[in-house]
């Protein structure tokens, strides 16, 4: 992968760089039965050419028909966007727990996950929820959507500038 | 049990034993009972490491350690470096939760023994210099040092008698540091029981460097209405007077400083300040000090040439302020052993020379560990050299600003670097054109750590650029800040116990701790001040004591303006500085002591106990930072205070947390009859977590306000709380799992009862009994009548 965006954070697992949205959009659409996005308070405030962030994402969580996880005080807005029967409030860290757990039964009661979408959260913050994911399952499959190569990721994007990330959100909603 | 020293002196005797002169016995300790003076033992005084330790696997039956590795490898022996990720093990044997409980228990001994040195000093300096003082708070408080009582089962009566408790701490941490070395502990949950006991030694060594002081320098002793003291880098009076910035946790050389400034009648000459612990202590013994402000201002300040002496001690001092001194020329006074920096030690030399040779330049720094040479060298020299120094600043003027941020190629180094991911590229970006407007809004979210500098290949220093441009704030930030009140007094107990224990004061919201936000250094205002409205006690110290002080309202009022200082409802409570906050969990251990009788000697499980399930306290380490905020965490957690951390916290990578689906973990046994198996509230819900941003804090603060013990007036008070916060701030009409927090109709908020009935029809709600709550089987029948 290229080096994390936070330069220290080098492990001996590390994450694959994602560089083509094709291919992400590939990774997300084949990989994985039971697959969920949790999306992040940051998202309601990071805009790319005017546009929030959290908007790139429902169209995302649209076209692949996922339910979807508010953390932070993310809530509100997605669950207008989407509806109260796709979103579900829940802290990051409650979340990862769950996620962590081979037995937990899933937000539907139809059994634990093996794809977990991010998107929208800090940086430093989710790497660390990352690590608990990669260090402690074997089952689940993660993906970080921000510009961030996340090393705690299995797959990550490559550190984009806001205009880069911009078309790769783009492009990758497009061939979902 | 109590130890003391004992010495017989004659010096001449003439009688029926015959002729005695200068005869002199002494003997090192003579152990005497106190067991009738004030309270039997309880069961664990002194308790050594598995003492408490079915009490921790208790806590962690409910709350099992939460591991977020920040780095996967083991790199503590030369078998390493070991990848423990994934399931592997290093080659001595520990695995990926080993290690994290391992540097977690590492780091809670650290702190732990951070603060224990510093009573410890404190303890020696202040018998050396006042002799055995007693240690007696007024009338008002009887229940002096409750946590020593818990933890240690003795009640100091002077500072001679600390020394007691001080050896149990010290001995502890040796044994506790030991589990650390390889080929020890294996358990991560045992490693996770020694943190916890690593908290209990810091609340004892807290409450002991706090006590000693409060006692022998005569601080506020739990009065409310302390003064209100300046708070902020404009305060100084730079323009008049010669400055002198402290920085750090021990008060001692910046007490002397004050005496000597106060005997000499120099007050309109020099004017002191500090940052960190420091600043709160000495505002508590000199009302002329300034509170410069929180750790995250250091570099800020020096840089700004605002300071014409650096005074430093120990503890959360950036490592870097001798060099940034030498920049600005202001002379460099280290106190402390801890912290000695390679300076000469001049401690023995004449003062005049000391002062000589800083004022002439012939050396830029100093080490003097003797407080009250320190104080003096540090008012003398600031007095002189201030016309030397003529306010030198080492950051850009605006056009060096501009020429340093054309250098910047925008390669994001720097930002990359920042632990806060500041928009580093686009504010350098634009004051290549002059503008310095987003530099100047980014100030406040600025750690002050200078790690951007360290990246830059092209000379160009993001921080300084940042200071250039906050030079105006800097210069203006003047604030109000109420003074550390140190203990919350007996009587304040006993009118609260009650209201507290019942539910109808919703809460104890307890912000302390380090200024590593994620975010603005306001943002915990907008916390505070919600529950201060709500009428929530709340008590803080340290650093927070000081962010939350940041915002004016309208009138021009901080919120230690708006909310009176007594512990009770809608109180705001600054009991000090670091080493004050036992007496926050003092408070708690109080309530089940004084308001409900239960002995505090030595019966540290019974008080945690009844605390996890009546007390509803809850502390928020906003930007906790060092290894002392989590030695902190521990010491309240073991208690069963649960904390709420900021996103920064993560990295410390342990949490404690419980699952509300898990309805196994969620009993109790009844008191009332000795019953087991009865299901509670997931109340509270963790016991160490994290937020992602202050909206989400805010909630969480109130739903960990929920005890299995409120009766149903208090239940139903803190569920209108939790559910109107949820409505503000998270958009939530009902919180998923209400129905899990209500017991009986009567629990229902009454203004809410139509739509919460409706919620709970949908989730086939069946009311339950309302128990008397005990998750210890012995306890469940010792009060049974």
């Amino acid at each position: 992968m290229v080096k994390p965006y936070q330069k220290p954070n080098i492990n001996p697992d590390m994450g694959v760089t994602v560089f083509e949205p094709e291919t992400m959009a590939n990774i997300l659409k084949v990989q994985g039965k039971r697959k969920l996005f949790i999306i992040g308070a940051e998202s309601l405030t990071w805009e790319l050419d005017g546009k929030k962030l959290v908007d790139y994402f429902i169209e995302i969580v649209k076209k692949l028909d996922v339910p979807v996880v508010a953390t932070g005080h993310s809530y509100k807005y997605l669950s207008e966007k989407l509806g109260k029967d796709k979103v579900t409030m829940m802290s990051l860290i409650n979340i990862t727990q769950r996620l962590s757990d081979p037995n937990w039964k899933g937000i539907d009661g139809n059994g634990q996950y093996d794809m977990a979408i991010f998107g929208g959260h800090i940086v430093f913050y989710v790497s660390q929820t990352l690590s608990n994911l990669k260090n402690f399952t074997t089952y689940l499959r993660t993906i970080d959507l921000d510009k961030y190569a996340h090393p705690n990721a299995r797959f990550s994007l490559a550190n984009l500038s806001d205009e880069e990330w911009k078309e790769f959100l783009e492009k990758l909603t497009v061939n979902l | 049990m109590t130890e003391k020293g004992a010495r017989i002196k004659i010096d001449e005797y003439k009688g029926p034993l015959g002729k005695i002169k200068g005869f002199e016995f002494t003997v090192g300790k003579v152990v005497s009972s106190d067991y009738e003076e004030w309270e039997p033992m309880g069961p664990t005084p002194k308790p050594i490491i598995p003492t408490l330790r079915p009490w921790f696997f208790k806590l962690m039956e409910r709350y099992p350690p939460f591991y977020m590795p920040i780095c996967d490898m083991c790199c503590l022996c030369t078998f390493g470096k070991c990848n423990l990720s994934k399931g592997k093990t290093g080659a001595c044997g520990i695995d990926m939760k080993g290690q994290q409980g391992r540097i977690v228990e590492i780091a809670c001994c650290i702190g732990a023994s951070c603060h224990s040195a510093h009573g410890d000093h404190l303890i020696h300096h202040l018998m050396h210099k006042f002799g055995d003082v007693p240690i007696n708070f007024g009338d008002k408080i009887e229940v002096e040092m409750p946590m020593t009582r818990l933890i240690v089962g003795m009640k100091p009566e002077n500072l001679s008698d600390c020394l007691e408790a001080m050896k149990w701490v010290q001995n502890t941490i040796t044994h506790l540091l030991s589990a650390g070395h390889t080929g020890q502990e294996s358990s991560y949950l045992d490693f996770e029981s020694k943190s916890f006991l690593a908290g209990l030694c810091d609340n004892v060594g807290m409450e002991i460097a706090d006590a000693v002081q409060i006692a022998a320098f005569g601080f506020p002793k739990g009065e409310a209405d302390v003064p209100i003291v300046e708070l902020g880098m404009g305060t100084l009076d730079t323009e008049n007077k010669a400055t002198i910035l402290m920085i750090g946790h021990n008060v001692a050389p910046g007490i002397e400083l004050a005496d000597y400034m106060r005997e000499k009648e120099l007050e309109d000459k020099v004017d002191v300040g500090a940052i960190c612990c420091t600043a709160i202590d000495l505002t508590r013994y000199y009302e002329g000090a300034k509170v410069v402000g929180s750790l995250s201002r250091q570099l800020k300040y020096i840089r700004s040439g605002l300071a014409d002496v650096v005074m430093v001690d120990e503890q959360c001092v950036h490592l870097r302020t001798f060099e940034e001194a030498k920049k600005v020329n202001a002379p460099y006074i280290a106190t402390n052993e801890k912290r000695m920096e390679g300076l000469p030690d001049r401690t023995a030399d004449p003062t005049q020379e000391i002062i000589d040779d800083l004022v002439s330049g012939k050396v830029k720094g100093v080490l003097i560990l003797n407080p009250e040479k320190a104080g003096k060298v540090a008012v003398e020299v600031a007095i002189k050299v201030k016309p030397i120094r003529k306010g030198k600043k080492s950051i850009p003027d605006r056009e060096e600003a501009i020429e340093m941020a054309k250098k910047c190629i925008s390669c994001g180094n720097c930002q990359r670097n920042c632990p806060n991911d500041l928009p580093l590229i686009d504010a350098i970006e634009a004051a290549k054109d002059g503008d310095f407007k987003l530099l100047a809004d980014i100030s406040e979210w600025c750690l002050d750590c200078g790690r951007c500098e360290g990246e830059c290949m092209h000379g160009v220093s993001p921080l300084d650029l940042i200071i250039f441009a906050g030079q105006e704030y800097i210069r203006n930030e003047k604030f109000n800040m109420r003074a550390g009140r140190g203990p919350i007094q007996d009587t304040e107990i006993r009118n609260v116990g009650a209201p507290i224990v019942f539910g109808e004061i919703p809460g104890i919201i307890a912000p302390i701790g380090c200024a590593n936000y994620a975010k603005e250094i306001q943002e915990l205002y907008i916390l505070v001040e919600e529950f201060l409205i709500r009428g929530y006690i709340v008590c803080v110290s340290g650093c927070a004591a000081m962010d939350i002080a940041l915002v004016k309202n309208e009138e021009g009022e901080t919120l230690y303006d708006r909310f009176p200082g007594d512990f009770d409802r809608g109180g705001l409570v600054n009991v000090g500085s670091c080493v004050s906050n036992p007496h926050i969990c003092g408070a708690a251990c109080k309530v089940a002591n004084i308001f409900a009788r239960r002995p505090l000697r030595g019966n540290y499980e019974e008080i945690a106990d009844y605390i996890l399930n009546r007390v509803g306290a809850v502390g928020v380490a906003w930007g906790a930072m060092s290894q002392k905020a989590a030695s902190i965490a521990s010491s309240a957690n073991g208690l069963g205070i649960p904390a709420v951390c900021g996103p920064h916290s993560a990295e410390y990578r342990r949490m404690y947390l419980g699952r509300t689906d898990n309805d196994e973990v969620w009993t109790a046994y009844n008191a009332r009859d000795g019953t087991s198996g009865h299901p509670v509230a997931p109340a509270p819900e963790h016991l160490l977590t994290t937020a992602e941003s202050i909206e989400q804090a805010i909630v969480l603060c109130a739903k960990l306000c929920i005890r299995p013990a409120d009766n149903t007036k208090g239940r139903m008070i803190k569920i209108t709380h939790w559910m109107d916060l949820s409505r503000k701030y998270l958009g939530v009409n009902i919180p998923d799992e209400l129905e899990k927090y209500i017991r009986v109709e009567a629990d229902i908020p009454i203004n809410m009862k139509t739509e919460i009935l409706e919620y709970l029809k949908s989730k086939n709600w069946e009311p339950r009994e309302v128990l008397d709550p005990t998750i210890v089987e012995r306890l469940s029948k010792k009060y049974i009548k």
